[in-house]
């Protein structure tokens, strides 16, 4: 190489190209930068003049360390000055500080060096301090751009560093061989190289080794993935035990393979167990010397490979470790590659939310990582690397603070310890059977999902409400309402319409009733359907049945007849209360209906109640839920669980006598069991909503202000049309609201917030087959502009009686922020499905954690505890969908749509009959433009979600479809319209150049769609990122241009594109550019 | 997948409610087994032949005596 010149000019490596294109986009950061801390202790006194020296002697043996970078021609240059700059170091003494002090005072210094960002076309790309920590203690701090630099370039820069400073000292040469290349050498052997047959084939490789990876790892995070990632990370450090550390060295030589293969296989199987994904890829450094020559050579020779390894079908430790070894064996052979173009070759939807190919890293540090410097950054998710010294394996976790709390890194590092551990103990575990938690942290979380002591429930015996969950009390919902009758007798109880019924009128009307039930036939434990409208007649049929000593079935005359017969038949029901209008609906036959408003039909009866026979494990009720597939099945709850939640709701809110409850939920719904119960066991009154009536808002704000209402139960979905309602600001009686039955969204809450500041808004979750809910939590935010900013608002904590675990397949329990399957144990579980015995032993198992015998209730929800005890809820675990190679949980894309201020209600369902073929539709209820609905929303989520998970197409929608409870009815939502322009809402613009003709046809075809006009927006069209990567294929093949993907997000309609592909073709010939452009602008000018 | 190995069994209670698990496991406590073991759904099918009360056995003895609770 020649050196008499002042520069020399060569062409980049791809990984130079690769540093230099992250500079441009990230210039703020520093992310690439390599800074240590060099010691020289051995040397002290260091002399800074002779270090200088020394280093000026490292400098002109290595020509990377005199190269800028310039875009010359299009392509990435690197300049090397032939001469070596004089070296001057930064000079700072610490020795003014109090001893104590240097040590930080150094750390912050090394890390503000290491983040500032250099200017690559700017020299030198390194910076050099030292910092005077002592009369005989100099430091060296030292950063240098990656773009020069590599982990190995470390290692010779100290060396020869250290040899040039004695050498020196000593009066002599250096005994240092000849660099035999230099970097740039390198650089452009290795262009050559991947040219051709060599770098198709790696290419083809590495296609088939990656086909079909996940588009994110997903690890369970703190945060969700920002829209573009910030690079800004923080690192933890920690360290294995003694013992530990050599029983995984142990490990490694029994297994017949490296330290390096056994804690990838462990740091794999964590990912895997909490990502809940199997097919994990993980990337690592090479060093990328294999070239003997390059060596003793300081430059960016280090690559990186994608290690992917199948974890399926759960494999022993010891097989994933085999498997591992082979993913490893494999990549090494096709190390070469830069990864760089293998992204290019992937992945060129390139998303900026998400590191590609793999989102975290692993990492073998030969020496010691003690001098490295933290910069703030993450290159990566997660990158773990691991170093082995003083007898103990060393761990530094460097995360995105994007995604991350350090507490979450803290769990993690301690997983994988838990879990290396167990493998050291017995590496023939199935990697699922590997606990992630020690013990200890084991019984912590299960102590989180604990509600408190029942014990405590004792002292509500003097509020009113019994005795709660006490396990040996003899209290049922029937003696507390008996005895809250006794109590107050006098006070209204029920006030429907013009009818008002006291305590004792209720009481004498429920006992006539249950008499006569008894009468004919029913017995303690039967169960007794009634089907009856919301009114005065409904709650003493439900009383009626429980003083008779049955469980009230209730059928919602507003479900269609056919599943009123099957639940009627089903619940083995043999007695049915209801109304002269609704006799009707249920098909005659064996059942004899008894007619509430016709009493007289009953016969003389008793005064008084019958003596009572139930006890508090008796059925008290037996509720219908239907699950996403398969015929409706009767939960029976009992007695002990529903007083359990009454004295919980109680404790918590004290409702007193001449307070009033609406009562608004269906008797299919079991929020409605408290909705009557609660009042009745507390001396409160309950106000019905009328027949329909729980689905108008109106009715129910003039029936809160005329009836003084405190409290009102909502689903989210009503809630959010009630607090549109005009004049509820004046329902100055309400308490509080109670939400549950889905997710509450946190738009809703902040506009709750808004409305009725005041009013006390709670979030309770529970199934029905645990006594209506288990947990609940209390919106608080400072403002409703924070609580909107919320990714999701927790369900809560348990109530005391119950227990709520988030369990592994095993079901053992998982750490905290790792999301599960949420399970229920304690008093408020259900007896189970009646008639349905398969059914209840799949759902209702063995509680491996409660006392002796008791059963858990596997909910098939997904769900979380947070470090704070508190659970979010994450969804259905079946509701989860693939789309694109993403994991996608519809309801955070809804979240999401919902955040715009012009969406009163989002749903997004995942369809084969969406345009573009199967992928996701958002149906919106849309307060803007019905025409601009695409567009705007394409606009605003584009700043928010992946490409990928944006809509295919956005359907307006006025209401939305709810069942008979008030929940979403994803089954009555209409198919996104088809392949004509119906759905646009954009009149049809003809092409107005034969560009442009040629680009409908070609968007046509793609799409699946006649007749494109070249205002159609290609997302709005059906358009999606795939498809958006096949058009910028063929324009390639057809017009020999190269849009870049980013552009097709920018410019979206046809027109857009013909302009695009102008430009392109005609290069940077402004005039001629600029004359079409003006006969494009007037199309009459032609 | 799992479904279709033999790898579970049938467990009860003292309330002789029935439910499935893994037959490497051992029982939580106040479960035993059953002694049908099969696939998983082997053994919820011998379940829904042989859990015909499913009145836990406590409450059933009480109804039978006749007393309350």
């Amino acid at each position: 190489m020649t050196t008499g010149q002042v520069e020399d000019v060569f062409p980049s490596s791809s990984g130079q190209e690769r540093m230099w294109f992250l500079a441009r986009f990230e210039p703020e950061l520093a992310v690439y930068n390599i800074g240590m801390v060099i010691p020289m202790t051995a040397r002290q006194p260091v002399d800074p003049r002779r270090l200088e020296a020394a280093i000026a002697q490292v400098v002109r043996r290595h020509e990377v360390l005199r190269t800028v970078f310039e875009f010359r021609d299009g392509q990435v240059m690197q300049i090397v000055d032939g001469k070596v700059p004089p070296v001057r170091l930064t000079e700072t003494d610490l020795t003014h500080l109090p001893p104590d002090e240097r040590e930080a005072e150094l750390a912050r210094l090394a890390k503000s060096d290491g983040v500032a960002p250099f200017v690559l076309d700017q020299a030198p790309l390194w910076r050099l301090r030292h910092v005077r920590m002592g009369e005989n203690d100099l430091r060296l701090v030292c950063v240098f751009d990656h773009t020069v630099f590599d982990g190995v370039s470390s290692h010779i820069f100290v060396n020869e560093l250290e040899e040039c400073y004695d050498a020196i000292g000593e009066g002599r040469e250096p005994k240092l061989g000849e660099v035999p290349i230099q970097f740039a050498d390198f650089a452009v052997w290795q262009r050559g190289r991947l040219t051709g047959e060599f770098v198709e084939q790696e290419l083809a490789h590495w296609r088939e080794q990656l086909a079909g990876i996940p588009a994110d790892l997903a690890l369970p995070a703190d945060r969700p993935r920002p829209r573009s990632r910030s690079f800004r990370g923080e690192m933890h450090l920690a360290a294995f035990s003694p013992e530990t550390s050599a029983g995984v060295q142990r490990l490694a030589k029994d297994l017949n393979t490296t330290l390096f293969t056994v804690m990838l296989t462990a740091f794999t199987t964590v990912l895997a167990r909490w990502s809940g994904q199997y097919d994990v890829v993980v990337g690592t450094p090479i060093a990328g010397r294999l070239l003997p020559e390059t060596e003793p050579v300081i430059g960016m020779f280090v690559n990186a490979v994608a290690l992917r390894s199948d974890l399926s079908g759960d494999p022993t430790f010891a097989e994933a470790t085999g498997r591992v070894r082979n993913t490893v064996a494999e990549a090494l052979d096709h190390q070469e590659l830069p990864f760089e173009r293998l992204v290019e070759a992937l992945q060129p939807t390139r998303d900026l939310s998400v590191p590609p190919i793999y989102q975290v890293m692993f990492n073998l540090a030969v020496d010691t990582n003690e001098g490295q410097i933290a910069n703030g950054t993450a290159k990566v998710d997660v990158q773990l690397d691991i170093n082995m010294r003083d007898g103990r394996l060393h761990l530094r976790l460097e995360y995105s603070t994007d995604l991350f709390d350090r507490p979450t890194m803290e769990r993690f590092a301690s997983c994988l310890e838990t879990v290396v551990e167990a493998a050291i103990a017995d590496p023939n575990t199935p990697i699922s059977e590997l606990p992630l938690l020690s013990p200890a942290e084991s019984e912590r979380v299960l102590a989180l999902g604990t509600g408190e002591d029942l014990e405590d429930l004792r002292d509500l015996r003097g509020t009113g409400v019994g005795t709660g969950g006490v396990p040996d009390s003899q209290v049922t919902l029937t003696s507390l309402i008996e005895a809250q009758v006794a109590r107050t007798p006098d006070a209204p109880a029920v006030v429907a319409g013009d009818v008002t019924l006291t305590y004792a009128e209720l009481d004498e009307r429920a006992g006539a009733l249950a008499h006569w039930l008894r009468r004919i036939g029913v017995r303690r434990g039967s169960p007794v359907a009634v089907c009856a409208e919301r009114s005065a007649e409904l709650v003493v049929a439900l009383l009626g049945v429980l003083k008779a000593g049955g469980a009230y079935v209730p059928l919602d005359p507003e479900y269609p007849p056919s599943r009123l017969a099957f639940m009627l038949s089903d619940s083995g029901a043999r007695v049915m209360l209801t109304q002269r209008h609704l006799r009707d609906l249920l098909p005659e036959g064996a059942i004899k209906p008894v007619l509430l408003d016709a009493p007289e039909s009953w016969g003389p009866q008793p005064a008084g109640s019958p003596p009572p026979v139930t006890g508090p494990d008796d059925a008290a009720y037996m509720i219908y839920t239907s699950g996403s597939t398969g015929r409706p099945k009767g939960v029976v709850n009992t007695h002990r669980g529903i007083v359990n939640r009454l004295a919980w709701m109680q404790r918590r809110f004290g409702l007193t006598s001449g307070e009033t409850v609406l009562q608004k939920t269906p008797t299919s719904f079991d929020v409605s069991v408290w909705e009557f119960f609660w009042p009745l066991v507390t001396g409160a009154s309950l106000v019905p909503v009328r027949p329909g009536g729980h689905r108008d808002p109106t009715h129910q704000r003039d029936l809160i202000k005329a009836h003084s209402v405190s409290t009102v139960h909502f689903v989210p979905s009503m809630l959010a049309l009630f607090l549109e309602e005009t004049g509820i600001e004046s329902c100055g009686s309400l308490k509080r609201v109670i939400c549950s039955g889905e997710e509450l969204p946190p738009r809703v809450a902040a506009r709750f917030m808004e409305r009725l500041p005041g009013v006390e808004l709670h979030n309770l979750y529970g199934p029905t087959e645990a006594a209506v809910d288990v947990t609940a939590w209390q919106v608080t935010g400072e403002n409703p502009d924070a609580v909107r900013e919320l990714h999701t608002l927790p369900i809560g904590t348990p109530m005391p009686g119950n227990r709520l675990h988030v369990l592994d397949d095993a079901l053992r329990p998982l750490p905290v922020g790792v999301p599960g399957h949420l399970h229920i144990g304690g008093i408020q579980v259900a007896r189970g499905y009646a008639g349905r015995p398969a059914l209840t032993a799949e759902r209702f198992v063995p509680d491996p954690y409660g006392p002796a015998g008791s059963r858990l209730y596997a909910t098939g929800d997904l769900a979380r505890v947070r470090a704070d005890g508190n659970l979010e809820f994450l969804g259905r675990l079946d509701d989860q969908v693939k789309v694109h190679g993403w994991r996608v949980e519809l309801g955070e894309i809804e979240s999401v749509i919902a955040e715009h201020p012009k969406v009163r209600r989002a749903i997004v369902a995942l369809r084969d009959d969406a345009p573009g073929g199967r992928g996701l539709v958002g149906y919106v209820d849309w307060s803007g433009d019905p025409a601009a609905l695409t567009a705007e929303m394409r606009r605003a989520l584009a700043k928010k979600l992946p490409a990928a998970l944006i809509p295919q197409a956005f359907v307006g929608i006025d209401h939305v479809p709810l069942g008979p409870s008030g929940k979403l009815n994803r089954g009555a939502l209409p198919a996104p319209t088809g392949s004509g322009r119906a759905d646009l809402g954009t009149p049809y613009a003809e092409p107005r150049t034969p560009l442009e003709t040629e680009l409908c046809a070609l968007w046509g075809e793609l799409l699946g769609r006649e007749r494109i006009g070249v205002d159609d927006d290609f997302f709005q069209l059906g358009g999606h990122s795939l498809l958006a990567v096949l058009l910028v294929t063929r324009y390639r093949e057809t017009y020999g241009v190269e849009m870049p993907l980013r552009r097709c997000f920018e410019a979206t309609t046809v027109a857009e594109h013909a302009l695009v592909v102008l430009e392109s073709q005609f290069d940077e010939d402004d005039g001629e550019m600029e004359a079409l452009l003006a006969s494009l602008e007037d199309p009459a000018n032609e | 997948m799992t479904d279709s190995l033999p790898d579970t069994k049938v467990v009860l209670n003292d309330e002789e409610q029935y439910s499935v698990w893994p037959a490497d496991r051992e029982n939580p406590a106040g479960w035993r087994d059953e002694g049908f073991t099969g696939t998983k759904d082997e053994c919820l099918a011998h379940i829904e032949q042989v859990w015909t009360d499913m009145r836990p056995r406590s409450l059933r003895e009480a109804m039978q005596a006749g007393g309350a609770g």
